[in-house]
This record gives C-alpha cells, sequence and structure tokens, in this order.
C-alpha cells in the first residue's frame, strides 16, 4: 500500500472517530456540514492523543496511535449510539425551489472542480514552503520522529526562528497523521490540507443550504474554492488553510447560537473555538471578537438566559488552550512584537506606524483588489441584510488588529506587511463568503419555512 | 433585477480570484500527481523545495545517512536563499541542527557550496564536506 493511500485511510479514520465524538452536537447539521465538523473534531481528539501519547512515552508508530484511535471510536460509538435522536430541525427544511437544484450543482461541481486543482497542487511533490520547512513541517516531523515534545523545539536558542510560541495543532495533526500510516512522507502527508479544503467547502454549503436555498451555499463555496491565492500550493504544509476552515466552522456555530441558544450549539462554539486558538494565535482573537459580539447583541435584545454558559463557550477552550500550551513551553518570547508601542512613550511612534501600515496595505494589496474589494461593498449595498451579517463588525476588527500588530511589529513593519498580510487576511475570505452567500439568499423562503416551524414549536 | 446584479459582482468577485491561477502550472502539477500515483515520484531535487541548488537534495540525504539520529550537526551553508538553513533543520529532523555560530556545539559539521571550504578535514559528499569531530 502506497504512502498516499495510508494518509488517505489516516484521515478517513481520524474523520470516523470525529463522526463519532461530534454526532451528539451536530445531529441538527446537513451531512455536508457533519462531515466538516468531523474533521475538524477527529483532528483535534488525534492531536489530544499524540499529547497523551507523549506524556506516556508511548510510541507514535502503528500500532499503537491506531488501536487507541479504534478503541476510542467503538466507545464513542456505544455511549452515542442510543442517546442520538435526530433534532427536528433537520427534517423542516424548505421545499426545494424548481429548476434551482441543477444550478445548484452545476456551481457546487465547479467548486469542487476548482479545490480539485488545489489537492493537484498541494501533493504534486513534497511540501516545500518557508514555514512548513521552518514551523509546522519541522515541529512536526520532530514530534513524530522523537514520539515526544523535545523541550528543545520551545527553548533551544538555536531555533529562534521557529515560532515557539505557535499553536500546535497542525504540527500534532501532521505527527498523527504520519503515527497512523507508520512514517513521515511530507507528499502523502499534504493530503491533510485538501482535506481541510474541502471540509471548509462543505461547512459554507451546508451552513448556507440549511439555512435557505442550496444555491447560495453552492454559490459561496465555489467564491471561497476559487480563492487560489489562499488555496496555493505554498499554503500546503502552513497553518492557513486549517485556520480557514476553523474561522468557517466558528462562525457557523456563532450564527446558530445567536439565532437559537441551546445546548448544541454551544458545544460546536466550544469545539470550533479550541480549532481556532490550536490551530492559529489570530484564531483566539476570531473567538475572542465572536464572542464579544455575541454578548453585544444579546445585551442589546434583553435576552440574558444562558448568556454566561455561551460566552464561557467562547472563551474557556482558548483559555485551556493557552494554559496548556504555557505549560508545554513555558513563559513564551515574542520575538515578532515589540509591546513597548503600547506604553505611553510609545503611542506616538504607534500612531505613526498604524497610518504607514495602513497606507501600505491601501498602496499595494488594496489597489491590487480594488475590482474585487469594489464588487463586495456594491454588493453589500445591493442586497438586503441577513443574520450572518452579525460577523462582518469581528471581521473588520480583526483586519484593523492585523493592522495592529504589524504595527508593533520587531522588524521592519512594511516588510511583515508584504511578507504577511494578503496569506493571514485571506484566511478570513471563506468566512467572508458566508455573508455573501447569505446575502444573495436573502430572507427567502427557508428563513420563511424555519420562522414558521419555529413558531409551531 | 437586484438579485441578477447581486449574481453579476458574485462572478466578479470570483473571475477576480480564479485569475489568480497560472494554467502552466496545472500541467505541472497533473504530471507531479500521476507520475507519484504510478509509484515513480519526481525526485525531490527537481521540486520547489530545491529551486535554488538542486544538488543540495542529495547533500542532506548523505548528511541524514552517515549521522545518528540524536546528534547535533552545524551546518555551513550559504545565508541566502535562508531556504539552505531551513531545509537543513528539517530534513535533517529529529537531529540538531545549529548554525556556525554554534560549532563548539556539534559533534559534526557539514558545509556545502561556497562554505565548503571553510570545513578542513572530513570526507567529501557531492558537493560538501562533512566531519565528525
Amino acid at each position: 500500500m502506497g504512502s498516499a493511500t495510508r494518509v488517505l485511510l489516516a484521515l478517513a479514520g481520524t474523520t470516523l472517530v470525529g463522526f463519532a465524538a461530534s454526532m451528539r452536537f451536530t445531529r441538527s447539521l446537513r451531512a455536508t456540514e457533519r462531515t466538516a465538523w468531523a474533521l475538524a473534531t477527529g483532528l483535534l481528539v488525534q492531536s489530544i492523543l499524540v499529547l497523551l501519547f507523549a506524556a506516556a512515552g508511548l510510541s507514535l508508530r502503528p500500532p499503537g496511535l491506531f488501536a487507541a484511535g479504534a478503541l476510542l471510536l467503538i466507545g464513542l460509538a456505544v455511549a452515542s449510539s442510543s442517546r442520538i435522536r435526530r433534532a427536528p430541525e433537520a427534517a423542516t427544511l424548505p421545499p426545494p425551489v424548481p429548476g434551482a437544484a441543477v444550478l445548484t450543482r452545476i456551481l457546487f461541481g465547479a467548486a469542487l472542480s476548482a479545490w480539485g486543482l488545489f489537492f493537484l497542487s498541494a501533493v504534486s511533490e513534497p511540501m516545500w514552503s518557508t514555514d512548513f520547512l521552518a514551523i509546522w513541517g519541522l515541529k512536526g516531523k520532530t514530534i513524530f520522529e522523537t514520539d515526544g515534545l523535545p523541550a528543545r523545539l520551545f527553548r533551544d536558542p538555536a531555533l529562534y526562528w521557529a515560532h515557539r510560541e505557535y499553536p500546535l495543532l497542525v504540527p500534532l495533526s501532521l505527527a498523527a497523521l504520519a503515527g497512523l500510516a507508520g512514517e513521515w512522507n511530507d507528499q502523502a502527508l499534504a493530503l491533510l490540507f485538501p482535506a481541510a479544503a474541502l471540509a471548509t467547502l462543505f461547512a459554507i454549503s451546508g451552513f448556507l443550504s440549511r439555512r435557505g436555498r442550496a444555491t447560495a451555499g453552492a454559490a459561496a463555496a465555489l467564491l471561497a474554492a476559487l480563492c487560489f491565492r489562499l488555496y496555493h500550493p505554498v499554503n500546503a504544509g502552513t497553518a492557513e488553510v486549517p485556520f480557514a476552515l476553523g474561522a468557517v466552522l466558528m462562525a457557523c456555530a456563532f450564527l446558530d447560537l445567536l439565532e437559537r441558544d441551546g445546548r448544541d450549539a454551544r458545544v460546536r462554539v466550544a469545539v470550533a473555538a479550541l480549532f481556532c486558538a490550536a490551530a492559529k494565535q489570530e484564531g483566539t482573537l476570531w473567538a475572542a471578537l465572536l464572542g464579544l459580539t455575541f454578548l453585544f447583541l444579546r445585551r442589546r435584545h434583553g435576552r440574558r438566559r444562558g448568556t454566561m454558559l455561551s460566552a464561557a463557550a467562547f472563551a474557556l477552550p482558548p483559555a485551556a488552550h493557552w494554559i496548556l500550551l504555557f505549560l508545554l513551553r513555558g513563559p513564551e518570547t515574542r520575538r515578532d512584537f515589540d509591546f513597548h508601542f503600547f506604553e505611553p512613550g510609545g503611542w506616538a511612534a504607534l500612531a505613526h506606524r498604524f497610518a504607514d501600515v495602513v497606507q501600505r496595505v491601501a498602496t499595494t494589496e488594496a489597489r491590487e483588489a480594488a475590482v474585487p474589494l469594489a464588487a463586495i461593498v456594491l454588493f453589500l449595498l445591493v442586497t438586503r441584510r441577513s443574520l450572518a451579517d452579525a460577523i462582518l463588525p469581528a471581521l473588520t476588527v480583526q483586519i484593523v488588529f492585523y493592522f495592529l500588530a504589524f504595527s508593533v511589529s520587531s522588524f521592519d513593519p512594511m516588510y511583515a506587511v508584504d511578507g504577511a498580510f494578503r496569506r493571514i487576511a485571506l484566511t478570513l475570505f471563506p468566512a467572508l463568503t458566508l455573508v455573501l452567500g447569505a446575502r444573495l439568499d436573502g430572507p427567502g423562503p427557508g428563513a420563511a419555512h424555519r420562522a414558521a416551524t419555529d413558531a409551531s414549536q | 433585477m437586484r438579485r441578477l446584479l447581486a449574481g453579476l459582482l458574485l462572478a466578479v468577485v470570483g473571475i477576480w480570484e480564479a485569475r489568480t491561477l497560472r494554467v502552466l502550472d496545472v500541467g505541472k502539477w497533473l504530471r507531479g500527481t500521476v507520475e507519484t500515483l504510478r509509484g515513480a515520484p519526481p525526485p525531490r531535487s527537481a521540486g520547489m523545495g530545491f529551486y535554488f541548488d538542486p544538488a543540495y537534495s542529495d547533500f542532506l540525504d548523505e548528511v541524514a545517512r552517515r549521522t545518528p539520529v540524536h546528534a547535533t550537526i552545524a551546518m555551513l551553508v550559504p545565508e541566502r536563499p535562508d531556504a539552505y538553513r531551513f531545509q537543513a533543520v528539517y530534513r535533517l529532523a529529529p537531529r540538531r541542527v545549529v548554525d556556525a555560530e554554534r560549532l563548539a556545539e556539534a559533534r559534526w559539521v557539514a558545509a556545502w557550496g561556497s562554505e565548503r571550504d571553510r570545513l578542513a578535514g572530513g570526507v567529501p559528499v557531492g558537493g560538501g564536506r562533512l566531519l565528525a569531530r
């Protein structure tokens, strides 16, 4: 059996474990959404297993991790099977609009074709981007080869450039897949990234289909899949593509919770918040901003019941993740940022740098993307508001925080903007397609039908 | 009418994104994937990872073959591009790889390319040298 086949089976096994672990809180979702949640949950579970194996001094090579995953799968399936009831929400979907099915199939087929190009680009050669070699791949390979997390990954001064402060979901996932496959093959392991991209498209189309017409979901998935600057071979091996999945899942869970507070939606928020925080540093910010938006909207609408529990779902998983990472690596050294700019004496310089960063982005990245940016603004003007608009403030503030982060860069901020702004900003584009797709759909028959269903319950 | 305009605007966004795809690359990706599926993947040295110096790939393989996995290796390699350093650190992992400033911490020293002459002794390995101390 080839390396790619083994990694493919490892991914399937990871998703299966994720299905078993997530079935209780995804029961009201569509099959495509459940698949996306299954992959995300499975990657989290596998990463926790790797940490437990490392703590126990066990080998990640077969059959250890495989046996643990199989046992966990059986245990979760047995524990869940007797309690799962299909939620009524899934049975109350609106009737399909005549003629829309063909268009939906065409759009989703086009999205899959665009995804196929990312698949080809990712697996056609071993992962090669600098960030993979210096950060994500280095850590993953070291974890796999040593069956542990050597302290030098976090403390060796010779690795000062390897970003010891970065979260570990991607390295742990790569190590877990290598453990299941029985070898470190950096061409076969690249399958993780198209898998995450596909899950992102599934999450977008499933979420929008559940809330309206499937056509809007397929159109939004196509828009996301066409974002070739995100789904680019240079991002096979980095945390950008997994974080884009996390950002979409986080947004979907937030919107579900906003509309109908409940245990399942709360658990989804918690899982997505953990996934985001564990994927990238800005994932914690994304969870925090959506949590603050949730609290603000709740307060404005005068709804208080369950608010604290829901707020905890946004805050606790990233906090727990931070504590775990702190225990693993010790006090972090943030070589990228100079926080002296936040002291009163640095405010003038900070304001100057911030203006420089905004100007740089405006004259480079924004100018290059002027046509699609203008089209998006016009689209927002000519379409009606939708529930998904609730993520727009968080998206905007997240970008403003990126400006701020570049402004306090320890290095030349212009160098940082040129090298990283587009890459990190584009990870939010799939989440933005949720807003665009929801507005394309408008209130639609799905919303009307849901309102009627909710009123009758 | 509004719906049509909205659809057209999203089409503009999609087309603008799609135009960043380089069609020439698609053929290369397809060939690489097909060859890999056939069990004869293109050599690592021919890929993007070693665009700057294809022969460096075999050198790293040979250093990995000749050194124990727990070794500390000092790499004397050109400073630019920094892929020289990062490829060495990644490909030789889990070995500890250090630069010339930490030479004293290394039991092994490997030198490549323009840095090769800085290393006296050792054995020639491809276009480089490897020294056990």
